[in-house]
């Protein structure tokens, strides 16, 4: 128990440090970090974890690997989705503070044009007796882009849109910024490149949703998916807010389209996820699969954390089925274990469920297969998360911390691969895929709800991005849990914490401050002194010489800073 | 391991590397670059709808020790020689000669954002 002298002490502390807060800023509004959110624990080293995989070299997919290679792009879809998770860690925690968010996310991109993502299209674009089209495979094309192939170039629309939207950074609209490069000598009739840039991208597939009667782009050759779709419909919403373009007009339109084709039952929130054409021809014949799949799983939260961007009453309406039924079996699936299991007890689940159900037998006929079932869980939480339902998020990550086995190293925070699917007598299942254990299980704790949405609907304008930044941080030592920028109160609120090497003084430095106005200083709640360009508090800890601001600081445990714009410079 | 597994690994390793010697030995010898020897667009839809496009491809590559050379509509004077073949539809190969060596690129779908590369260094 405290002394009386200790609460006396702790009670005028607190007294005094309410005062400054109360009394900073030149329009006397408290400013206090807790008003804004912030990364925790896990979050931040799920966020370093992503930065730390963007940032691997070349062609060195640790931790990457899949046990899932029923398609084409596992390496790629995990790619694109940290340029997601990323984006929306970026955009709604820490604006005010970009340097290795930015960095990863073109590392990242880079990834999405390395032959190990890219080079496969070569096989997939010559389809095939599978599927009906073609009695034997075709020749196919090399090039990644130019036909087909929405289930890279969607994303390359996404991650590039998103990219811009956040950084003002033109480097997509150079010739040449998306280039694919057939390099080897071993196959293929000679070296080649197919340069595009990310308006090209766009328009592509803008001109092959409006030319498919708005069915949509193919994912692979004449296979239009739900998912791959949603992806560059959502590239589109932030192309457009860069460039002024009009492509997302077609979303609408696309979702009446699969309404009319059969693929999506809008009243039972049911889907079958694919529309197939010939060979030649995405307008003719086109053949929906018949919508009898619950839209909350699968296919539908790959797609649904996406749509709700743009189509959330519908999108959440889909989450949770009629009277909330699909989301109940839902959790009822991926809780109990029965996801990891083969020819799971039908009658427990709901007609549109056992449809379900043996997509998922078909869809994992190996055991090999299995990891498939880890991100069938993935895009369920994502989902989830992106929604708000809370407490779905809560139990799946409590299955998660249970089962996964969640990893701190070097002060990331992940869910390792593992391959071992068995369920015990409770519904435990250890399986992890590095999709679901890298970004799914980050995304369902950064996604406080509407995240996404968010990301699309409330986009940077010049003003936030010109907007005060700390930049300098030793990722090392530092941690950056919130770095904020309030117009409102003129105030920059950044929170850091040692990283996984702990230094005894750690530095950052702050940009674009107003040379002009006098800041208030305050560092864990305590005003410290107010400090103009050429001055220096905290006993010369704290410098503002020439652009930028620098801060030196012991770092012991998190520490909050706040500089509130507090009247003019007396220059 | 059994000497014929130890051999055939090791001879086709000589095998390629002697022919990129020669390749580079024939292009260093006769020095003047490469000569584009002919250069086509077809339509895999109507074999009858060609384009020769080896004035245009000389122009660009001729001399040159490497080129890489957009293979688009650059090549058909802007024109699509046959829509109905689609996109991917239109096939370019080119023919060039390095000293007496003769090389074929191609075929790869004609497009505005396939860049060919011609070289004379290098294997066939």
């Amino acid at each position: 128990m405290r002394s009386f002298r200790e609460t006396l002490v702790h009670g005028i502390g607190a007294l005094a440090a309410t005062v400054a807060i109360a009394s900073t800023s030149a329009a006397a509004q408290p400013v206090s970090p807790k008003d804004y959110p912030g990364l925790g624990d896990k979050e931040l080293g799920q966020v370093r974890h992503l930065i730390k995989m963007g940032n691997q070299l070349p062609g060195d997919w640790s931790g990457f690997g899949t046990q899932w290679e029923v398609t084409e792009r596992s390496l790629g879809f995990q790619s694109a989705f940290s340029v997601m998770a990323l984006a929306l860690a970026q955009h709604q925690y820490t604006p005010a503070y970009r340097e290795p968010y930015k960095q990863a996310i073109e590392d990242y991109i880079a990834k999405l044009q390395h032959p190990d993502v890219w080079e496969r299209w070569i096989f997939s674009s010559r389809g095939g007796a599978r599927g009906g089209m073609l009695k034997d495979m075709d020749a196919g094309w090399m090039d990644p882009v130019i036909k087909d192939n929405n289930m890279l170039k969607g994303y390359l629309l996404q991650s590039g849109a998103a990219y811009e939207m956040l950084y003002a950074d033109s480097r997509y609209q150079q010739p040449g910024a998306y280039t694919f490069f057939h390099k080897v000598y071993g196959f293929g009739n000679g070296q080649i490149k197919f340069r595009y840039t990310l308006a090209d991208i766009a328009a592509i597939i803008h001109k092959e949703v409006v030319d498919s009667h708005h069915v949509g782009s193919a994912c692979e050759p004449g296979q239009i998916f739900w998912p791959c779709n949603a992806i560059s419909n959502s590239g589109f919403i932030h192309f457009d807010y860069v460039h002024g373009t009009r492509y997302s007009d077609v979303l609408p339109k696309m979702k009446q389209a699969w309404i009319a084709s059969g693929a999506v039952d809008p009243k039972n929130y049911q889907m079958g996820g694919m529309v197939m054409t010939p060979w030649d021809d995405r307008t003719t014949s086109q053949r929906a699969a018949p919508a009898v799949m619950p839209m909350v799983a699968g296919l539908g939260g790959w797609s649904g954390m996406f749509n709700h961007a743009w189509d959330p009453e519908f999108t959440k309406a889909s989450y949770y089925g009629v009277d909330g039924r699909d989301r109940e079996q839902a959790l009822r699936y991926f809780l109990s274990g029965d996801y990891s299991r083969e020819n799971v007890d039908r009658t427990k689940y709901l007609p549109a469920w056992r449809h379900f159900l043996d997509f998922v037998d078909y869809a994992t006929p190996d055991k090999e297969d299995q990891a498939y079932y880890s991100i069938l869980w993935g895009f369920f939480v994502a989902f989830a998360a992106e929604i708000g339902d809370v407490d779905a998020v809560n139990k799946m990550l409590a299955y998660a911390e249970r089962n996964f086995g969640p990893t701190w190293n070097d002060g990331e925070y992940y869910y390792p691969r593992n391959d071992d699917f068995s369920v015990d007598e409770q519904g435990n299942s250890h399986g992890v895929d590095p999709w679901t254990g890298n970004v799914f299980l980050a995304l369902a704790r950064l996604n406080k709800g509407d995240g996404f949405r968010k990301l699309y609907q409330q986009p940077w304008t010049d003003a936030d991005r010109a907007a005060p930044e700390i930049v300098g941080v030793d990722a090392v030592t530092t941690s950056v849990s919130q770095a904020w920028w309030d117009a409102d109160k003129q105030a920059l609120i950044v929170t850091v914490q040692p990283g996984p090497v702990q230094a005894r003084q750690v530095r950052f430095n702050v940009v674009r401050l107003d040379a002009d106005q006098r800041y208030d200083v305050i560092v864990d709640g305590k005003s410290i002194g107010s400090i103009a360009q050429g001055g220096s508090v905290a006993k010369g800890t704290i410098r503002w010489d020439d652009a930028q601001l620098s801060v030196a600081t012991p770092l012991a445990a998190k520490r909050s800073f706040v500089f509130v714009q507090a009247g003019p410079a007396n220059k | 391991m059994k000497y014929t597994n130890r051999f055939c690994p090791t001879a086709i390793a000589a095998l390629l590397l002697a022919s990129a010697l020669v390749g580079v030995g024939q292009a260093q010898e006769q020095g003047g670059g490469m000569k584009v020897t002919s250069c086509t667009v077809r339509s895999t839809k109507d074999a009858g709808k060609t384009y020769e496009c080896s004035k245009e491809a000389a122009r660009l590559c001729n001399g040159k020790d490497v080129c890489e050379i957009q293979i688009g509509y650059n090549l058909t004077e802007g024109k699509d020689i046959d829509p109905s073949a689609g996109v991917v539809g239109k096939l370019v190969t080119i023919v060039y000669a390095c000293g007496p060596i003769s090389r074929q690129r191609g075929p790869y779908p004609q497009s505005d954002h396939a860049h060919l590369i011609l070289e004379c260094m290098g294997p066939l």
